[in-house]
């Protein structure tokens, strides 16, 4: 068994803080984590597993927020900036994760740790400095209250300009269900609320700072293929036409097969999708381009919007912004997404569940199951002013905010009157950025994603386009396929975008992983390395949740009922039939029985015999 | 006889047919970009944008002889 310590590419220590009692401690990486696990996700996975027992309350004090590297993050490739933030999620109840670019985890393992692990919680608002082996809880009133940007500005005017910040905005202190966690001041780990986690254990920011180097099996030998990487990601014949536009790019071709979310998922196609595109960012407010450690194709647009309101930097907006607050709130002015995006990280608000709240709250509006009296004011979709008043109300837990801070899921059980028919989330996460009627692959995908709905796990969208969007063939095999190599990028530390983006080809990965670490594994390996993760993660929503499994494995009912009534789609649904006959075979290729609960063999032939005590006893 | 090269870049490279990419191909007569995709049975659907000797064009875009064709697919946006 590997010594943690000994290991290329890994800082070989965990830091435990109390963050109640302002103690903190190191442990040495376990050999069997690295082996089992790599890093990122899968130690993640691992602590949570093993450290949040199921009852634990996601905002009580036993619960975790665990961030990690991983053992390519930091070192001289493209893309290695990804840290892996992860805790009981507060939105789903279930595992929860989110992956977040930038500096921190580069930071982090200079400063002698793979992995921070946050336990307790203060009585009063804190920050977390860790400047190599000196780690210290230290009062943070001064900073609480204040916006993401703001904060993240403050610490490092008083830490030092070399400090990397994770920072919550009031919607974490306010324990909205889906706050973020921002960094670089713009990006962020926007998914599955840890944001709010931080909040309740009082933490408002983490500063590192480190100055050690990262031990690395092959120096001179990573030297060499690092510059072949980059190389290589330069001469890619898809370099110079993806970077301008990033992933905001993909606007117009969404809207053109059928799939972007509109007017609260009513539709999957917005007529003025031109006016919020990639072209139009570029023409009209883009600045620069911003990018994590080491990237060479920086998907970051640094932009100056300009509303009535007022003007704002922000980084963004990056597509699923664009689709959701641009599209699903039909809000046709790429100023206007721009200056609602800066508002959204200001506030400390992931931008798609934002967006899918806002929308969702205007339809239950138009219906008339929200009153003028019940909202505060009127409001509807592609107005601006009433898209930023709900983010901020929902951010101060304010009136009709508080009814919304919960989440669709909560707010149409509390609102009733068949909104939970249009409330599009799975499993209590939001609906994100395709519309999937039409497109059976990504419907599966949304629908079995271990963290609630989300498309980064399987973006199985071309899948459908290639193989028949009609059909279900093959579908499910594809989707399993993705769910082990995409969060696998998770586990390794690294952006997965240079590869999904333009083709920068899987076999690097295998090639730079022992000149790293001095273990030589397949690609095989680590995929089997990302189907225990993924298997672990299931398990420890299954204890968690009760009934999560085929039941929650499912859309919402817009989708499996209403045809999509215009645009490219127009006519298309997937029925229950279908849905149930893409879970069938799902979980049969996953090993998995038919109510979605890994079986006792496959769990131990993943080397997860304890899992399997637990489920199966 | 009509020479072009295809190149194709994103992740969705693995539906087009892996032989074709990069190589001259030829055919009897100059004939628009759509066209050179439903010869391999490609959905056009999966293209999000076509240049021609870096210029940007579209699929009915007929490519001039001995040109490179660089066909862009969607990215994994957010
Ligand atoms: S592509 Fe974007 S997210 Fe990935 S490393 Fe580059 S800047 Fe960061």
């Amino acid at each position: 068994m590997n010594d943690g310590a000994s290991a290329g590419g890994y800082a070989g220590q965990v830091l435990r803080v109390d963050v109640g009692g302002g103690s903190s401690r190191t442990e040495r990486l376990p050999g069997e984590w690295i082996e089992k696990y790599v890093g990122g996700r899968g130690f993640v996975a691992k602590i949570l597993y093993d450290e949040v027992p199921p009852g634990t309350d996601p905002l009580g004090p036993l619960n975790k927020v665990v961030m990690a590297a991983g053992p390519l993050s930091g070192v001289f490739l493209p893309g290695s900036g990804k840290t892996h933030f992860g805790a009981k999620s507060p939105a789903t109840g279930g595992y929860g994760d989110s992956n977040i670019g930038g500096h921190l985890s580069p930071e982090l393992k200079m400063a002698g740790y793979d992995v921070l692990i946050l336990e307790g919680a203060a009585a009063d608002p804190v920050i977390v400095v860790i400047d190599d082996g000196k780690v210290s809880v230290r009062p943070g009133g001064e900073y609480w209250g204040k916006g993401c940007i703001e904060a993240e500005t403050a610490l490092k005017r008083d830490l030092g300009e070399d400090f990397e910040i994770a920072v919550i905005g009031p919607a974490g202190e306010n324990l909205v269900r889906f706050a973020c966690i921002s960094h670089d001041f713009g990006r962020q780990a926007g998914r599955t609320g840890i944001g709010a986690v931080l909040g309740s254990k009082k933490v408002k920011a983490i500063a590192i700072r480190g100055t050690h180097t990262i031990p690395l099996a092959d120096p001179e030998g990573l030297r060499e293929l690092g510059k072949s990487m980059y190389r290589a990601c330069f001469s890619k014949p898809g370099f110079r036409e993806w970077t301008p536009n990033g992933t905001a790019g993909v606007t117009d071709w969404v809207n053109e097969i059928g799939a972007f979310p509109t007017r609260n998922f009513q539709t999957s196609y917005f007529p003025e999708y031109k006016k919020i595109n990639g072209d139009r960012l570029r023409a009209d407010i883009h600045l620069t381009d911003k990018g994590c450690m080491g990237c060479p194709i920086p998907c970051g647009k640094y932009s100056l919007a300009k509303v009535a309101e007022g003007q704002a930097h922000v980084e963004g907006p990056e597509y699923e912004t664009i689709a959701m607050i641009g599209g699903d709130c039909c809000l046709a002015d790429i100023n206007e997404v721009g200056y609602a995006n800066y508002v959204c990280d200001e506030l400390g608000l992931d931008t798609i569940s934002a967006g899918n709240v806002a929308a969702f709250a205007m339809e239950c509006y138009e219906r008339g199951l929200l009153t003028e009296e019940q909202v505060g004011r009127p409001i509807a979709f592609g107005d601006l002013p009433s898209v930023l008043y709900l983010f901020r109300k929902i951010a101060a837990r304010e009136g009709i905010g508080d009814l919304l801070a919960g989440g669709v899921k909560a707010a149409a059980e509390k609102i009733g009157g068949g909104s939970e028919r249009f409330a599009i989330h799975v499993k209590g996460l939001e609906w994100t950025g395709y519309e999937s009627r039409y497109a059976p692959a990504m419907m599966l995908s949304y629908a079995t994603a271990d963290i609630g709905a989300h498309h980064n796990r399987s973006w199985a969208i071309t899948f459908d386009v290639a193989r028949g969007r009609g059909k279900m063939e093959g579908k499910p095999e594809k989707v399993v396929e993705l769910q082990h190599v995409r969060p696998l990028f998770d586990c390794l530390g690294v952006c997965r975008l240079q590869w999904v983006e333009i083709g920068f080809d899987l076999e690097w990965y295998e090639r730079v992983f022992p000149l790293v670490t001095g273990r030589k594994v397949s690609w095989d390996d680590l995929l089997r390395v990302s189907e225990r993760v993924w298997n672990l993660t299931r398990a420890f929503s299954i204890r968690h949740v009760p009934g999560w499994g085929r039941a929650m494995d499912r859309p919402p009912a817009r989708f499996l009922e209403e045809p999509v009534p215009d645009g490219p789609a127009k006519g298309h649904l997937i029925t229950a039939d279908q849905m149930s006959e893409l879970l069938d075979n799902y979980y049969a290729l996953r090993g998995w029985d038919n109510n979605g609960r890994p079986t006792r063999g496959k769990l131990e032939e993943l080397g997860l015999d304890d899992v399997a005590k637990h489920l199966w006893g | 006889m009509y020479r072009v090269r295809v190149n194709v870049s994103g992740h969705a490279r693995e539906y087009f047919p892996a032989e074709r990419l990069g190589a001259w191909i030829e055919l009897s007569e100059p004939c628009p970009v759509a066209r050179i995709l439903a010869g391999w049975s490609v959905s056009p659907e999966l293209v999000m944008a076509v240049f021609i000797d870096g210029v940007k064009a579209g699929l009915e875009s007929v490519a001039p002889n001995g040109a490179e064709i660089l066909i862009v697919t969607p990215p994994a946006g957010g």
